[in-house]
């Protein structure tokens, strides 16, 4: 069985897509008996540092840090695989293996990004050829022998509309939309959604989950302009599922504004409530993807 | 760094401290959003009830009674957002210009927009509270160029 595939995307930058992805990740690598593939697709590899800076290794050897380099080196990453694709198409042959995924710990794995993303349209890259990419290369994954048999495989997306975006939007289960209470962080969710049908043409249509983060709480409440963003969200998820015949469900999870969430990333474990927080995030998704 | 990797083995009465202090905390916690939740509805209170006797009420004010609860006044901001979709902005104006200070100052907080003054103009508040209408049309605005 093919594992199921969320992708966490906002158009809009700083909404939390990375420490929405990283915490998940280890919210259910820790929590659950699934198997955890995350994969950084986002050239500005914020995603990627942290693995690197929250190893615990207990001391200053940069295990991961090493391991990149060879898989730099012997040219084993997504990029990598990005450019044989464009080549040979549907003939596609990448050797993947624990040279291209990096083992966090036993249950969650990770595909880092590289720089060259940055450059796709630069390298020639046309939206065509690569559109097909990320559902071959989760194929490759998913029927090597030399690999578990992930069971989740967790997307941070970059926040502009890249081409390897347009590639898993094209083909995962969930699209995951985090959004801020302002008005910009709640605008980005209607510029996904509108794009996603008219210029994407996803198959099959995948579901659409949208909730808030980095809600103020004060005195344990979601303050009142939380909650005004919240509404206004809700709402036009409710408009555009109509509109478009397609299912926007907005969750009743919400995450907290945290200044230990931004140090969690760089330096150790979550603090206790988010945990929880995130916890309900996944059983919402984990229901909504049955 | 975990508990166990603090306290040498056994020291077991350390740690059952440890435990009590983190459910103290835990109800602390509780007792803190209780608090909180009691000062809003407290406030909201003050706010719907300080019209009438407020000095700097104008006289059109204290003609025009506060309503009001949260969720009136909610009402009333979906009623004005629905207007202000169909285009029929004389009416919005119309209607908030009907409303008590009291009840316009409500609904900037339920909106999540307090006035930063104590006495907040009534100017202020319109601008505040259309302020928000529009952030609400402009979410779901798209303008598809194939349609102009």
């Amino acid at each position: 069985m093919s594992p199921k595939s969320i992708a966490v995307i906002n158009f809009k930058g700083g909404v939390g897509k990375t420490t929405v992805t990283w915490s998940l990740g280890n919210i259910i690598s820790q929590g659950t008996d699934l198997e955890v593939l995350m994969l950084d697709l986002d050239p500005q590899m914020s995603l990627t540092e942290a693995i690197g800076l929250n190893e615990n290794t207990g001391h200053l050897d940069d295990k991961f840090g090493k391991w990149y380099e060879q898989s730099l080196k012997h040219r084993l990453t997504i990029y990598d695989a990005l450019e044989v694709f464009k080549k040979a198409g549907q003939n596609f042959k990448f050797p993947v293996g624990f040279d291209t995924i990096y083992q966090i710990d036993e249950q969650l794995h990770f595909i880092p990004s590289v720089e060259e993303l940055y450059w796709l349209d630069l390298d020639g890259f046309e939206g065509k050829s690569v559109k097909d990419f990320i559902r071959q290369f989760s194929g490759k994954i998913a029927n090597s022998p030399n690999l578990p048999k992930y069971d989740l495989m967790l997307f941070d997306c970059s926040p502009s509309f890249s081409l390897l975006t347009y590639s898993v939007l094209s083909c995962c289960d969930l699209i995951l939309i985090p959004v801020n209470p302002d008005y910009f962080g709640s605008r980005g969710l209607s510029l996904v959604l509108n794009s996603l049908q008219k210029r994407i043409e996803p198959y099959p249509f995948p579901k659409i989950a949208v909730f808030m983060n980095k809600a103020k709480i004060y005195g344990g409440l979601l303050t009142n302009e939380v909650q005004f963003y919240m509404r206004e969200v809700k709402r036009l998820c409710a408009e555009i599922s109509k509109d478009n015949n397609i299912e926007v469900r907005f969750l009743e999870s919400t995450i907290r504004e945290s200044v230990g969430l931004k140090r969690a990333i760089n330096e150790g474990e979550l603090p206790r409530e988010l945990v929880r927080e995130f916890e309900q995030l996944w059983r919402e998704c984990e229901e909504y993807l049955k | 760094m975990i508990k166990k990797d603090i306290l040498p083995a056994g020291d077991s009465e350390t740690g059952g401290v440890l435990d009590e202090i983190g459910e103290l905390k835990e109800i602390l916690r509780e007792v803190s959003k209780k608090l909180t939740r009691i000062e809003a509805q407290v406030k909201r209170g003050v706010i719907s009830a300080g019209s009438k006797t407020s000095e700097l009420a104008t006289v059109a004010d204290v003609a025009k009674p506060a309503n009001s609860s949260a969720v009136s006044v909610l009402e009333v901001y979906e009623e004005l957002r629905l207007q202000a979709k169909n285009g029929r902005e004389l009416e919005v104006r119309q209607k908030l210009s009907a409303m008590s200070a009291t009840d316009l100052n409500l609904m900037c907080c339920e909106l999540g927009m307090p006035p930063s003054s104590k006495n907040p103009s009534r100017k202020k508040m319109f601008e505040l509270i259309i302020g928000r209408i529009k952030q609400s049309l402009m979410l779901s605005r798209h303008i598809d160029r194939q349609t102009l």
